[in-house]
């Protein structure tokens, strides 16, 4: 009997709000869509763009499809065979950088998260001061040198090992997902700080690991001014480093010392302008595809979600 | 792990033990510096888990911090940083005497506070909307895409910008011209740039904001979900009273770092769209330190504007800090 | 004969480590410094191998593996280390090496918006320049014949303290008088409606509108812009000549500094523009469009009147076709009856320099001064033979481009020598054409600017050095200045702000005065005169 009723108000409830959901989700579909629209379209510009005869895009005639199909541009960068060794530094530089970050990262963030760590408050203030008094570009720069990291990987990854704002990060996901009776049941059973952090917090935050991976891996990705200030060895240079040279373009028009230019070096400034429209699409394509590919691999982790509830019970 | 609890030493009870009476106490009283050394023995394990992080604070940090010094000297290389003759506030009051320092920090300030508004909101919509499709591959797809724009270089973003705004050939003034409209010349109108700033910075980065959010939402318990469909929630209350409140920590925290940078606009993006007509509204203090040369190896200058800007970021942060802490149960510090 | 000098720079580095070293800045590799023998004439420079660190912009190739550089190398005697950051981000690292006190021995090509006249005095005032006047004179017979032809050059490069700390490019080559690109116009335009290159302010009102109105593209369409520019900054000097004006700073007449924009002449012109921008003369984007876009609009040949180096880059069409459009011609009218324009002073400052790390800076000149000479100049520019080009036939014959010359062109020629789209130092000699014969064009581009600019030709303002208090006090008044002037020209010319209104005028002279423009003008004044008399 009871169980009857309880099924037919479930049934009731199913068909009420099935209704009012299904509108809701409607509105969610026409909105995402709509959404999906507005940044589908620059994006098929860029693309379309990277393989138009630059003269259409700049005078506004090529708005969509490509026009004038030319592949000059991808042909001009791969022709180019510094990009392969820029690749190669990039990906070493992007993983092993990422890695110190999260060996970093993670172990501070949930520290942070534990409301018994006494020193919560003051290494917080100790991190959030930084991010307002620094000491500028020059005592970094000698300290990078003094430490014996010029020109090497060190000097690109050791700097930037942690960020504030990603172990603050980190610190309120494991705050609002690591529930204290976990830590409580852990410790019950016997588990000391580092059996908790390891055993039982680590495999339960796949979605911030994932997530910091991203965010500092993006980051080493696009990271091109540190290799400009430390390295000076060509063979050592990220690929955004042989990108810039690559899209050197200079304004001939705005060249102080115009009268200087021999014929046949305004005709090759020019070249490299005109290049430059070709190629602007090309290399930032070029540069990010890898990056903007690995994110859905990286989507998994959060759609699986945390099963926080069944460790409770 | 019979075994395993039997291994567990007198320590870890202590822990425990400690655990319970920090969280017995009231929040509000302090611990002294005797107290928390005593403690320290016995979180030993997190401590060490930490160190790495407050050796590398310190070492890239607090060790190079000596520098700010030279806002307030005449940097010359030869003679180093702390060779360097003083000059107090000569730089601050440098600035300060320019004819558009009101501007320029008018225009920064109100530049990033628009975008803070307008944008701060957008990757919590789209996290929500997106966490309520069911369906792997369109969500899968959609994550993708509003996410690719974030890595878009800013001079294309900008060249963008442009083209399609043309008053003679832009995609925008065709449809304003197909549609019955006046055509606008968007990039040369002051009023337009805030605007157009702020709208595209939100179409670059939205997706990319979502992530975070679209993470903590992967903590909701489906079990609460499930029990409140039997209760008869709709899935617009479940996102409201299950969803929402997972993200509001993160939220708070994004919120107050954010108004930790408040002078710090992309520099290169406001740069590349500003034009001599549209200088009203889009000069702000790095581009007109650009643009006139000042900083061209002038360290101690630069210095002494960052000082500036430090100044403004921090009072907004603790001034955030505050209000969160008072309101909320999250905050920064 | 050759003379000989014994190199003591022991004493000088030491001097210069003891004292970086109180600075806390550290010179790396001091202590090896060894005496070697510098020839004053003749190669090799250096009895016994040295070698150097050089930093320069980098051109996108591999500067060790140039045959230029590596022959140079084994003619001298001198090696080099080259440090080559991008050449977009090379001023951040050559402030942040000065900074540091890492220096390199020599700085190369940085060009003077890196190593600006202010910094030239300001590293050379501490010492991290070295003084080159002795070193020119005891080792750079080439550049020191050049300063002695010509007192202006020297007075161009000499610091208010008298000494010289960077080297320039010397341009003689048939386009060095060009401040900017020139402008050009559309010559088919021109032959359509049967009309000449305008000569006076009136007369090129009036082919304007023809532009305008008359359909000389043969679209039948009312689709042309008779005049087209991204921005103003590389246009409005041309202009600006008409009303006798030939800077948009300051200008010395008759010894006099005035600062332009704040003449009566410089209202008219705002007046002239306003006009010419409210009848739709003038591109009603030009204030927010790029030179590429301007570029699109030249190939689609709707645009009548434009700058850029060759007019075939705007208009896309072949260098032939190109002889077709003629360049401007400087406009008189009531405000300029007679002709004038500006002209470059055809001096690159900043283009080397040598620091105090250098422990021979007398070999270092010599190395350096060999690009002064015109053999120089085309050995750099070129390289060695066999590479960008050939004898014809065996030794002193016809020189021609190479196989691989032909085919790659400008691209291959980067790889041969860094003398590549970067300030280098050294003579800008107008080369003797490879092949044997002058193309068209050449002749043409040669032509035109001796009939068209040369005669009328003005330096408005020597290139002149301030000392750093005048510079501290100078940038301020320029930073507002230079902004408020951007904004009043295009809110002038776009007719948002009345010019003719004599309340708006009186407001702008008011605002501009209040900036500090007098001051502006004095601390010029007073460089101007100390170069005049350095000139002497």
């Amino acid at each position: 009997m009871a169980t009857n009723i309880g099924a037919s108000r479930k049934k009731n409830n199913l068909i009420k709000e099935s209704f009012a959901d299904r509108i809701f989700l409607i509105s969610i579909y026409i909105l995402l869509t709509l959404a999906l629209l507005v940044t589908l379209y620059p994006l098929i510009y860029i693309v379309s763009a990277s393989i138009s005869n630059p003269d259409t895009v700049n005078s506004g005639e090529m708005f969509l499809f490509p026009i004038d199909v030319t592949w000059e541009g991808y042909r001009l960068i791969f022709a180019n065979s510094d990009i392969w060794q820029g690749y190669y530094n990039t990906i070493l530089y992007t993983t092993v950088g990422t890695l110190v970050n999260l060996a970093f990262t993670l172990p501070a963030g949930y520290v942070l998260s534990r409301k018994d760590f006494q020193f919560r408050g003051f290494v917080t203030k100790l991190m959030v001061f930084t991010m307002f008094v620094s000491g500028g570009l020059i005592p970094t720069y000698l300290l990078v040198t003094d430490l014996g990291l010029g020109n090497s990987m060190w000097a690109l990854i050791l700097p930037s090992a942690a960020s504030v704002y990603n172990i603050v990060v980190t610190r309120v996901f494991f705050e609002s997902t690591v529930p204290d009776e976990l830590t409580e049941a852990a410790v019950i059973d016997g588990a000391n700080d580092f059996k908790i952090f390891f055993k039982v917090v680590l495999p339960l935050s796949k979605p911030i690991i994932a997530v910091m991976a991203l965010f500092y891996g993006v980051n080493h990705w696009n990271n091109f001014f540190s290799a400009l200030l430390y390295i000076d060895d060509r063979s050592k240079y990220p690929l955004q480093m042989f990108l810039r040279e690559i899209l050197v373009q200079q304004d001939m028009s705005s060249t102080p010392s115009i009268g200087s230019l021999s014929q046949g070096q305004a005709e090759f400034l020019h070249s490299q302008q005109q290049l430059s429209a070709i190629l602007r699409y090309g290399v930032m394509i070029v540069a990010t595809l890898p990056i903007i590919l690995v994110y859905p691999f990286l989507q998994k982790y959060f759609v699986k979600g945390v099963m926080i509830g069944s460790i409770k019970g | 792990m019979e075994k395993h609890s039997q291994d567990v030493s007198e320590m870890n009870r202590s822990i425990n033990q400690s655990n319970e009476s920090l969280k017995s106490k009231p929040k509000t009283k302090r611990l002294s510096l005797m107290d928390r050394f005593r403690l320290a023995g016995k979180n030993w394990q997190l401590l060490i888990m930490i160190m790495p992080v407050i050796i590398f604070f310190i070492v890239f940090h607090y060790v190079p911090m000596y520098g700010v010094q030279i806002a307030f000297r005449r940097f010359m290389p030869v003679h180093g940083i702390w060779g360097s003759p003083w000059v107090g506030l000569d730089h601050f009051t440098r600035f300060f005497n320019m004819h558009y320092a009101g501007r320029l920090i008018w225009n920064t300030l109100s530049l990033s506070l628009y975008s803070l508004a307008a944008g701060f909101p957008m990757p919590i919509l789209l996290a929500l909307a997106i966490n309520e499709i069911k369906d792997g591959r369109f969500k899968k797809f959609i994550q993708t895409v509003t996410y690719a724009p974030n890595f878009i270089s800013v001079v294309v973003i900008v060249g963008m910008i442009i083209t399609f705004l043309s008053p003679s050939t832009g995609v925008i003034n065709h449809l304003l011209d197909f549609l019955g409209m006046e055509r606008q010349h968007f990039m040369q109108n002051p009023r337009w740039f805030r605007h157009i700033y702020v709208l595209s910075g939100i179409w670059q980065t939205t997706g990319w904001g979502t992530v975070i959010y679209l993470a903590a939402l992967s903590g909701v318990d489906t079990q609460l979900h499930e029990a409140a469909t039997i209760d008869g929630a709709t899935r617009l209350q479940r996102l409201w009273y299950i969803n929402v409140p997972v993200l509001v920590p993160t939220m708070i925290i994004l919120l107050i770092m954010n108004f930790g940078g408040i002078m710090a606009v992309g520099f290169e993006k406001v740069f590349l769209m500003q034009n001599s007509l549209n200088m009203g509204t889009s000069d702000v203090i790095a581009t007109f330190t650009y643009r006139t040369g000042l900083l061209e190896g002038q360290y101690s200058y630069a210095a002494a504007i960052g000082l500036f800007n430090s100044l403004i970021n921090s009072v907004m942060l603790l001034t955030v800090n505050w209000i969160a802490r008072k309101y909320s149960e999250t905050s920064l510090i | 004969m050759q003379k000989k000098t014994i190199v003591k720079s022991l004493v000088l580095s030491s001097v210069l480590v003891l004292s970086a070293c109180g600075g806390g800045n550290g010179n790396s590799g001091s202590d090896d410094a060894q005496d070697v023998e510098v020839a004053t004439e003749g190669f090799p420079i250096v009895d016994e191998e040295i070698t150097l660190n050089l930093m320069a912009p980098g051109t996108g190739n591999q500067w060790e593996s140039m045959p230029t550089m590596t022959e140079y190398e084994e003619l001298t005697g001198i090696n080099l280390e080259y440090t080559t950051p991008p050449m977009d981000d090379f001023g951040t690292r050559f402030n942040l090496t000065f900074a540091s006190g890492d220096l390199p021995d020599i700085i190369f090509a940085p060009g003077s918006d890196v190593l600006t006249p202010a910094l030239e005095v300001d590293y050379g005032q501490q010492g991290l320049l070295v003084p080159l006047n002795d070193l020119i004179e005891d080792y750079a017979p080439n550049l020191n014949a050049l300063l002695d032809e010509n007192p202006e050059l020297r007075s161009s490069i000499t610091t208010p303290d008298g000494n010289i700390y960077a080297l320039p490019r010397v341009n003689e080559g048939d386009t060095a008088i060009w401040p900017i690109g020139p402008l050009w116009y559309n010559g088919s335009w021109l032959d359509a409606l049967d009309e000449d290159v305008p000569e006076t302010l009136d007369e090129f009102y009036d082919l304007m509108v023809r532009f305008r109105d008359d359909d000389p593209n043969g679209t039948g369409q009312n689709d042309t812009i008779p005049i087209s520019n991204g921005g103003l900054e590389n246009a409005r000097i041309w202009f600006l000549s008409a009303f006798d004006l030939n800077s948009w700073d300051v200008e010395a007449v008759d010894g006099e500094v005035r600062y332009n924009p704040t003449t009566d002449n410089a209202r008219a012109y705002y007046e002239y523009f306003t006009k010419l921008y409210s009848e739709g003369i003038v591109d009603q984007e030009i204030f927010s469009q790029s030179d590429e876009m301007k570029k699109a609009k030249g190939q689609q040949n709707v645009i009548g009147l434009f700058t850029d180096y060759f007019s075939f880059f705007t208009t896309g069409r072949s260098e032939d076709e190109a002889l077709n459009d003629p360049m401007f011609m400087p406009l008189t009218s009531e405000w300029s009856p007679e002709r004038s324009v500006a002209g470059s002073p055809r001096i690159a400052r900043g283009t080397f320099a040598i620091t105090s790390a250098n422990q021979y800076p007398e070999a270092t000149m010599r190395w350096v001064d060999q690009m002064y000479s015109e053999e120089g100049a085309e050995y750099f520019d070129r390289g060695p033979e066999g590479y960008y080009w050939e004898w014809e036939d065996g030794e002193g014959s016809t020189k021609i481009y190479t196989e691989e010359a032909e085919a790659e062109g400008e691209d291959y020629r980067g790889t041969i020598t860094p003398f590549y789209g970067i300030n280098t130092p050294g003579l800008g000699a107008q080369l003797p054409p490879i092949g044997g014969e002058e193309s068209d064009f050449t002749v043409f581009i040669r032509e035109s600017t001796q009939n068209n600019l040369e005669p009328y030709a003005e330096v408005a303002f020597p290139l002149v050095y301030l000392e750093q208090d005048e510079i501290d006090e100078l940038q301020s008044i320029q930073g507002d200045v230079a902004t408020y002037i951007e904004e009043q020209e295009a809110q002038f010319i776009t007719g948002q702000m009345d010019v003719s209104d004599d309340a708006v005028w009186d407001n702008y002279l008011s605002t501009l005065e209040n900036m500090g423009i007098e001051r502006y003008v004095e601390i010029y004044q007073a460089a101007y005169d100390r170069n005049q008399q350095a000139a002497e």
